[in-house]
């Protein structure tokens, strides 16, 4: 049982049981790289800061942002290092101000 | 992260052991302890369940959350109940329902095709020409798929045995031009089963269905000839033929059930005994009030067919199969778990041709001109076809959305739906609570063969044409 206490029994369930939208499964996870990667992945650094997600990296920080259901793989976000330094300003607390974010276009 | 719920689901004991049905999934799971009081505490509370997602959120969530999340048990609170239904997509035509004549040879009370006098003054057969524009139109339409069909239909279509001969060779010549298999099916109420007509449908491997009501006191009643004698004997002389020489090909007894269910059990048995591999029930579709089954009579119905259904799963254990169709028609619907967008494959992958070549979403609206969807010479109109696919999607049944039985259901007949309801796309109220009640045996009944003989439901699967689930590797 990959799931802790939830076997899939009929075929849409396998399938879901695959596709998990983690995309993780237990045999998988230890194959993933550790420390930041070279582009613009998600690294498995700490994040100093006090902020959520408290141990994870800037970039994953920023993913964070325009993440989809319940999945946090990195998606497009404006670029907050150099040219949108106050993107998240508007967005204190994520819980509750993730509607003020925003798309950017670049001048 | 988004705020979350529970997806609807359906938690359900079965020997003690407990399984959870995702209707938005179709999807099945047997669960431990742990998690069926995690969903009972987070059924009750969502804020403790978004409370746990946050404070989970430091990290990866931790099992058993993750699992829940990953396997959609939990999901954002916007997710959509029902699939969405791409206008746009090009489905291939795969099943064709020739109606190569309206005449029949006997006069059944409740038929949908009215009365003689009905359709007379409009064409009651269909010339060679209009068929062969139906089997060009099917093979032309059906893109990618190795495999179609055509189903010979009426009327009586053993009536035109001689053009039968004709349209088969040219469904299989055209067939075999495209390297496509051409399946043959035929619905007939076997009075005109002769010797010679039996070898031509084994040779053939046409798969039958006849339409038998019964022992004669049930059948004799619904389906006599057209001057009121009865008919099962000359039935049974054919049926008895066409079973004999059936050689591979499985004989299905279709049932239609009107006014009172009490013979089903006795039915089922009778027909069995006959020889059918298969026997299914349907309740009448009518206006005549005194035909339909009202709740009391659909109450008994399902008893019969928990019943049977009792007797099914006693028979698998001992390795054999009770050809109870409604059952393995459930079943194999649990099994394969697909989520259905429209309630049949009317409209979508199957269409009608009317005797004077026009089509139609089914047989049973055939001849009706506002349902037409084109014709077999100028193909399908697609400003008719695609609004009523949008318009028959599950999507625009805000009555189905938060049904435990829309994967299976996705709101029933569209023909039954006219006659009762008033309109094709109208959910068929009249039976949503028979349904649930139809899909919790079926349930109960796909958990206990899990944990019994789960490779009799992989049978299963198979006498319907699925392959076995193959497990895909990890892409990562």
């Amino acid at each position: 049982m990959k799931k802790k206490g939830l076997k899939p029994v009929n075929k849409r369930a396998k399938k879901m049981d695959q596709e998990d939208v983690f995309g993780m499964g237990e045999d998988v996870t230890s194959a993933m790289p550790v420390g930041c990667t070279t582009i613009f992945d998600t690294g498995w650094e700490t994040n100093p800061r006090p902020e959520t997600p408290i141990g994870n990296c800037i970039s994953s920080a920023r993913d964070f942002t325009s993440c989809s259901g319940p999945c946090w793989w990195p998606a497009q976000t404006p670029d907050n290092i150099t040219n949108f330094p106050d993107f998240q300003n508007q967005c204190q607390a994520i819980e509750k101000d993730w509607r003020n974010l925003n798309f950017v276009i670049k001048k | 992260m988004k705020a979350c719920r529970l997806a609807d689901h359906r938690l359900f004991q079965v020997d003690g052991r407990c399984f959870l049905f995702l209707p938005g999934q179709n999807a099945i799971f047997e669960v431990e302890e742990n998690i069926r009081s995690l969903i009972d505490t987070y059924s009750h509370s969502r804020n403790r369940l978004n409370a746990d997602i946050r404070q989970q959120e430091e990290k990866l969530p931790a099992e058993p959350l993750r699992s829940l999340i990953g396997l959609r048990v939990v999901v954002p609170e916007d997710t959509d109940p029902v699939p969405r239904w791409n206008p746009s997509e090009n489905v291939p035509i795969q099943t064709l329902v020739l109606h190569i004549t309206h005449s029949c040879n006997l006069g059944c009370v409740y038929c949908y095709h009215g009365t003689r006098e009905k359709v007379s003054g409009k064409k009651a057969v269909m010339d060679l020409e209009t068929a062969f524009h139906g089997i060009d139109l099917l093979m032309d339409r059906s893109g990618d798929l190795d495999t179609v069909t055509l189903v010979l239909f009426g009327g009586e279509p053993l009536l035109r045995f001689e053009d039968m001969k004709s349209i088969t060779a040219y469904a299989r010549r055209k067939a075999s031009e495209r390297n496509k298999t051409v399946r043959l099916a035929l619905t007939t109420n076997g009075v005109l089963l002769t010797e010679e007509i039996v070898r031509f449908l084994r040779d053939e491997q046409v798969s039958v269905t006849v339409s038998i009501d019964g022992p004669p006191d049930v059948h004799d009643r619904y389906r006599p000839f057209p001057d009121g004698k009865p008919s099962l004997k000359a039935v049974s002389r054919g049926v008895e033929r066409l079973i004999r020489n059936r050689g591979q090909m499985p004989v299905a007894a279709r049932v239609t059930v009107a006014h009172s269910p009490a013979h089903v059990t006795r039915t089922l048995d009778y027909l069995l005994e006959m020889g059918f591999s298969e026997v299914g029930f349907s309740p009448v579709t009518t206006h005549e009030v005194g035909f339909q089954l009202q709740d009391e009579a659909m109450n008994e119905l399902l008893a019969h067919f928990r019943q049977i259904s009792e007797r099914f799963l006693a028979t698998a254990r001992s390795g054999n199969l009770l050809g109870f169709t409604n059952l393995i028609d459930l079943l194999v619907n649990l099994h394969e778990g697909k989520v259905k967008t429209h309630p049949c494959g009317a409209g979508l992958g199957m269409f009608s041709v009317g005797v004077d070549g026009q089509l139609y979403l089914c047989q049973r609206l055939t001849g009706s001109d506002q349902f037409s969807m084109g014709n077999v010479f100028d193909g399908l109109d697609s400003d008719r076809v695609i609004p009523f696919r949008k318009r028959g999607s599950i999507e625009n049944r805000a009555g189905c959305h938060s049904c435990p039985a829309r994967s299976v259901c996705a709101g029933g007949c569209y023909h039954e739906a006219l006659i009762r309801q008033g309109s094709l796309t109208t959910p068929n109220r009249h039976y949503c609570r028979w349904i649930r009640k139809w899909l919790d045996i079926g349930l109960d009944t796909y958990a206990r063969l899990c944990l019994e003989n789960s490779d009799y439901l992989d049978k299963l699967s198979l006498l319907r044409g699925h392959a076995p689930y193959q497990a895909k590797a990890f892409m990562h």
